[in-house]
């Protein structure tokens, strides 16, 4: 996103609905992003009345503050703080297969996220490093933008403190996953969805986990798996952490999964059709087209996390483009009290 | 290419609705002039170029039409053959990255005619021929071609009495 949406470039007819779909979308990423990266400690001040209470999903995180880096500067700076204290934190192999979801530029930008973290020392992060030309110097951020040192506290944390504990990798998010799933048994194929690794590699992480009897499994088959969330919530410790921070909520049946990737992929995708749409000049039937286009990619969004939107279907047209901006519209709704 | 009720209605020569949009041939963009109004060769639609069907697709989602709302059938025509007159009078509009070959006034009377023996007087092939308001030559001249398609005795028989009604209505 290169230059900010100048709706008023739009063919007559669709002005309004994507002026409004893109200003609700805008809201709600922001929103998460902001709220998240306070979670981690960065120097973001929250705008919500309550703090985020749902687990942040670090590297859906990353790939939408660059997308959206140029709607709020100051996102440079956590994700340059965030390059230098947390990169050791992220799942290099998970970036890449979230990044497939994300508008094309996320692919791009990540090279120069990757090049800020191998200057700090991450060498996992030298391969992806985009080192000369624009992207590298695209970020550019701000020193003192964060904590000194890494302090996971919050409940929102618990992906990145289960991978501090246990090492980076399908064991610890699969965990993360089932503690946020609030002890709902889940197949591996939808835990592997929840979290982005093959079948096979969280198969496998279920099935050591379930022999160390962190987890429960059923004896069906498919095996179905859960974790005891009060059990977890009590050695995690998350009200006892987080006791003295205002506005936290009550953490005692744990931080909520919700699907983060999904729902900033798709936030992140519409501000992108509306900046393509206008270089473009696309007719409101193209528009409407590519609407659907992107709710029909994203959809897991809104089933995974049951927000009811309008069905696509339902709107012949371009009659979607308003179906679509209340599409948009509940979704920013829901990230206020979901976050 | 186009034929039938929807290049009746972009060349404005009989205002209806239709329910299908009807590809009786694409041109070969491989041998063809870059020019598509000079020395176009045309080869059967089928398989239709992957973006087009592509396109077809989603235009079939976005407005709920039946998947086949764009189609290839009339393509049979090219095994008994296609009017002489078909490739002398193309109409050609561009839609975006699309171009559109429209069948001309000549071809479309010679495919109606013989659309409107199978299908009776009361069928709409037969009202888009009579809607055309074709000439005694124009339709003499599509009679030469439609009995060709048929080598039954009775076929010639028929094709006279439906030119004739069309005469006797104008």
């Amino acid at each position: 996103m290169a230059e900010e949406v100048n709706i008023g470039m739009l063919k007559a007819g669709a002005d309004d609905a994507v002026r409004s779909t893109v200003e609700a979308a805008r809201e709600a990423v922001l929103f998460v992003a902001w709220e998240q990266w306070h979670s981690l400690g960065s120097l973001a001040t929250p705008v919500g009345k309550h703090r985020a209470a749902s687990i942040v999903d670090p590297e859906a995180l990353v790939l939408c503050s660059l997308m959206i880096r140029d709607e709020e500067r100051r996102l440079d700076d956590f994700l340059g703080w965030w390059a230098e204290k947390g990169a050791s934190l992220l799942s290099v192999q998970r970036m890449l297969n979230l990044v497939e979801r994300f508008p094309d530029q996320a692919g791009v930008r990540l090279g120069a996220f990757a090049g800020l973290a191998a200057d700090a020392g991450h060498k996992r992060w030298r391969r992806h490093a985009v080192t000369t030309g624009e992207t590298a110097a695209l970020l550019k951020p701000r020193g003192g933008k964060g904590r000194d040192g890494l302090d996971l506290v919050e409940a929102p944390t618990l992906m990145l403190r289960l991978r501090a504990g246990f090492g980076v990798g399908a064991k610890a998010d699969l965990l993360t996953f089932l503690i946020g799933n609030g002890g709902v048994f889940a197949s591996v194929r939808e835990a592997a969805q929840a979290v982005s690794y093959t079948d096979a590699a969280v198969r496998n992480a279920a099935q050591e986990m379930a022999l160390a009897r962190f987890i429960e499994e059923t004896g069906s088959r498919p095996a179905e798996y859960a974790a005891d969330v009060r059990l977890w919530t009590e050695l995690l410790w998350f009200n006892k952490l987080s006791e003295h921070i205002p506005g936290t909520r009550d953490h005692t049946i744990g931080p909520a999964w919700r699907y983060w990737e999904h729902v900033l992929a798709f936030l992140t995708g519409v501000l992108e059709w509306a900046r393509i749409g206008v270089q473009e000049d696309w007719s409101p039937y193209i528009l409407s087209s590519r609407a659907r286009d992107l709710y029909e990619r994203h959809k897991k969004a809104f089933k995974a996390n049951r927000i009811a939107v309008p069905n696509p279907g339902d709107h012949c047209g371009t009659a979607y483009l308003s179906a679509f901006e209340t599409t948009v519209a509940m979704l920013r709704d829901w990230i206020g009290s979901h976050v | 290419m186009v034929v039938g009720g929807a290049s009746l209605s972009l060349l404005g020569l009989v205002p209806r609705a239709t329910r299908d949009v009807d590809v009786i041939a694409r041109v070969d963009t491989v041998s063809s002039n870059a020019d598509p109004e000079t020395e176009i060769r045309l080869i059967e639609p089928d398989p239709l170029p992957e973006p087009l069907a592509k396109a077809i697709e989603t235009v079939a989602r976005d407005f709920r039409l039946p998947s086949n709302w764009m189609n290839t059938e009339v393509a049979l025509q090219w095994r008994m053959g296609l009017p002489p007159s078909l490739k002398e009078e193309i109409s050609w509009r561009q839609y975006g990255a699309l171009g559109v070959g429209l069948v001309g006034r000549r071809s479309m009377i010679a495919l109606k005619l013989f659309a409107a023996v199978d299908g009776g007087p009361g069928g709409v092939h037969y009202q888009d021929l009579s809607a055309l308001g074709p000439t005694d030559a124009e339709l003499d001249e599509a009679a030469e071609w439609v009995v060709t398609q048929d080598v039954s005795p009775d076929f010639k028989q028929m094709v006279s009495q439906v030119v004739e009604r069309v005469k006797q209505e104008r």
